[in-house]
């Protein structure tokens, strides 16, 4: 399986995980020419952004720690464009992550939600 | 939400009031601290969003701006930990702001919500008393130093959820009281004492007077001959500390962090022995945070440099103004301020590199050219502003042997104590404290010659060779010898002795 084809599969996973657990999907792969965040949520009143981030093994790290200063600043960018696109500024925001670990025949090891992952 | 929460910090011995304002709102998450703030303020971040969600409060993701007003004034430190998560609690609604009005916070916070002990409470308490203000909450650890301030109530909080609890009025905090007469009756006891030396009648006597009159004193004398030992003794007999004193001394002390929650008061005047390898901003105060340095540390009391020639020119040099006007002005790029130095000056040193020039029994092996050199290394004006000059010989067999040991401190002291309390009242209204520090223009008026005294110091300065400045210090000396005698005006006796605190003008041995 290629890397896209993985990511993509770890998102699906990921949304049908945050749906389970309350969130409201408002947009997948939302896409801007500051970059892409893969799902914003709704978690009661707050507007979440989550980045899923997908691994066949942890012994490179955990897939949540691969999201560096460089990936933070891209969805802080995105996730500011798309506050002022739709006028949502006075609304309480998060970055959340979802890190999904499959094993070798690519099925789900283990599911993990990070809320509250980073600051801007 | 909007909060306010009233702080302060430290600059020099001085506090200055910082205005916490906390505001939140939504949007991205964000922190922010602003108002001129220095690393460890910056820090305080994570300090604060640790100490309160592991003391049970929430901790919203919300856009959260600190403005530490004014804005010009370089805030340092951890005294902002407390007041700026007591200001997050009001905005996130868990205070009031109401709770927080007209109280004054300071604290370091521990990331498990323990509060952590600051610098500098003391000025800040003696401040707020100043302005008015009642309520001061501030670490348990510094809680007694600033107690002893009158007009402010200290209120001691050991972690974030007492305070919290306590704002709330949910838990009730005693304010902080301090017995001062008990500190004051006390005093410490020491192990040394003048009955420990044998012999150097001469120099005890001198220090008596040094420690009376608050003269400054050299020692030169060959190594092994006492000099640092009667030195460690000096602080025995000096005349005891007011309170003001006491306070002004445990402001500087309190800025530079040396007090703790057992040692919180200057009681006794300070005893300051920098090595000789001290740079000169630790001796006269400075560096990147313009501390206090070693001379502003033996405020009201004695700065003791041991081996004087092998201090650092610089270092030396630095102390001369501030031997003259009892302060230093610390001027850098970032700041200006003034810290109190009226100390007393002791120095010892050895007459040559070898140490051995006065001694009778062990030959010197220094070229005169290596006595000049080792002399030159302490420069006139430094010289200029050293009272009395004490030789310190070799002990010989016999006194080193001998029984009689002479008086203990406690008489001395009591005599120094009498002397300096006849010149607290002779000086109340000139706003000076002791003999040294007469002006050159009072001198006449304060010491009176009776005709035979004026006879033997007009011999002095025509057969001995004195200096006119050694004229003013000959005067002074005296004044402080007959104080010791009780005398009203000088006598010949008072002269003749003072006299021979001035070695060094007469040339002797050198």
């Amino acid at each position: 399986m290629k890397n896209k084809e993985l990511g993509d599969l770890g998102e699906r996973l990921a949304a049908k995980f945050l749906r389970r657990g309350g969130y409201g999907i408002l947009a997948r792969k939302y896409r801007c020419k500051f970059g892409e965040i893969d799902i914003v949520a709704k978690d009661r009143d707050t507007l979440v952004f989550v980045e899923v981030r997908s691994r066949t093994d942890s012994e490179y790290g955990f897939p949540s720690e691969t999201i560096d200063y460089k990936k933070r600043e891209h969805i802080k960018r995105v996730a500011a464009e798309f506050l002022t696109r739709f006028d949502l500024f006075d609304y309480d925001c998060r970055f959340d992550c979802v890190s999904v670990l499959f094993d070798n025949n690519f099925k789900p090891k283990q599911i993990e939600l990070i809320k509250d992952a980073f600051w801007s | 939400m909007l909060a306010k929460v009233e702080s302060r910090t430290v600059f020099g011995i001085e506090a200055k009031k910082v205005e916490v304002e906390v505001d939140i709102t939504g949007g991205l998450p964000h922190f922010a601290i602003v108002g001129l703030a220095d690393t460890a303020v910056k820090e305080s971040r994570d300090r604060v969003i640790s100490a309160i969600k592991n003391c049970g409060f929430r901790f919203p993701p919300k856009r959260i701006t600190i403005n530490l007003a004014p804005a010009d004034l370089k805030k340092e430190g951890g005294n902002f930990d407390l007041p700026i998560a007591i200001g997050i609690l009001i905005a996130n609604g868990d205070l009031e702001q109401r709770h927080a009005d007209g109280k004054v916070f300071c604290g370091e916070l521990a990331l498990d919500g323990k509060v952590r002990a600051i610098y500098g409470a003391l000025p800040i308490a003696v401040e707020l008393s100043k302005d008015g203000k009642e309520d001061f909450i501030l670490p348990f650890e510094n809680a007694k130093e600033a107690a002893i301030v009158r007009g402010v109530a200290v209120y001691p909080v050991k972690n974030l959820t007492e305070a919290v609890n306590y704002l709330k009025g949910n838990h009730n905090i005693a304010p902080e009281a301090v017995d001062i007469d008990d500190l004051w009756s006390k005093s410490v006891s020491s192990d040394l004492d003048f009955s420990d030396v044998k012999g150097q009648w001469h120099v005890k006597r001198g220090l008596e007077v040094a420690a009376s009159g608050g003269h400054n004193v050299l020692l030169i004398g060959p190594p092994g001959s006492g000099k640092t030992m009667l030195t460690q003794r000096l602080p025995t007999i000096l005349p005891e500390i007011s309170f003001e004193e006491a306070l002004e001394t445990t402001k500087i002390h309190s800025v530079a962090g040396l007090l703790n929650a057992k040692n919180f008061l200057v009681a006794s005047r300070p005893f300051r022995m920098p090595h000789h390898t001290v740079s000169y901003a630790g001796l006269v105060g400075g560096g990147a945070t313009l501390r206090p340095g070693e001379i502003s540390f033996a405020h009201n009391g004695v700065l003791f440099l041991d081996e004087l020639p092998e201090f650092r020119r610089d270092a030396l040099e630095a102390m001369r103004q501030p031997l003259e006007d009892g302060s230093i002005n610390i001027t850098r790029a970032s700041a200006a301020l003034k810290y109190p130095a009226k100390f007393m000056l002791v120095a010892a040193m050895n007459p040559c590199p070898c140490g051995y020039f006065t001694d009778p029994k062990k030959e010197c092996h220094c070229t005169p050219h290596d006595i000049q050199r080792y002399l030159s290394k302490i420069s006139g004006p430094l010289l200029d502003r050293i009272d009395i000059h004490l030789e310190v010989p070799s002990l010989k067999y016999k006194e080193l042997s001998g029984k009689s040991c002479g008086e203990a401190s406690e008489r001395i002291r009591e005599r120094v104590n009498k002397a300096r309390a006849a010149q607290k009242e002779r000086y109340k209204d000139l706003g000076i404290y002791c003999n040294a520090r007469i002006g050159s223009k009072d001198l006449a008026r304060y010491c009176c010659l009776d005709k035979e005294a004026e006879e033997l110091l007009k011999l002095a300065i025509l057969e001995l060779g004195l200096s006119a400045r050694g004229y003013d210090k000959v005067l002074k000396i005296s004044r402080t010898i007959a104080d010791l005698a009780g005398a009203e005006g000088i006598s010949a006796e008072h002269i003749s002795e003072a006299i021979n605190y001035r070695s060094l003008d007469r040339n002797l041995g050198f």
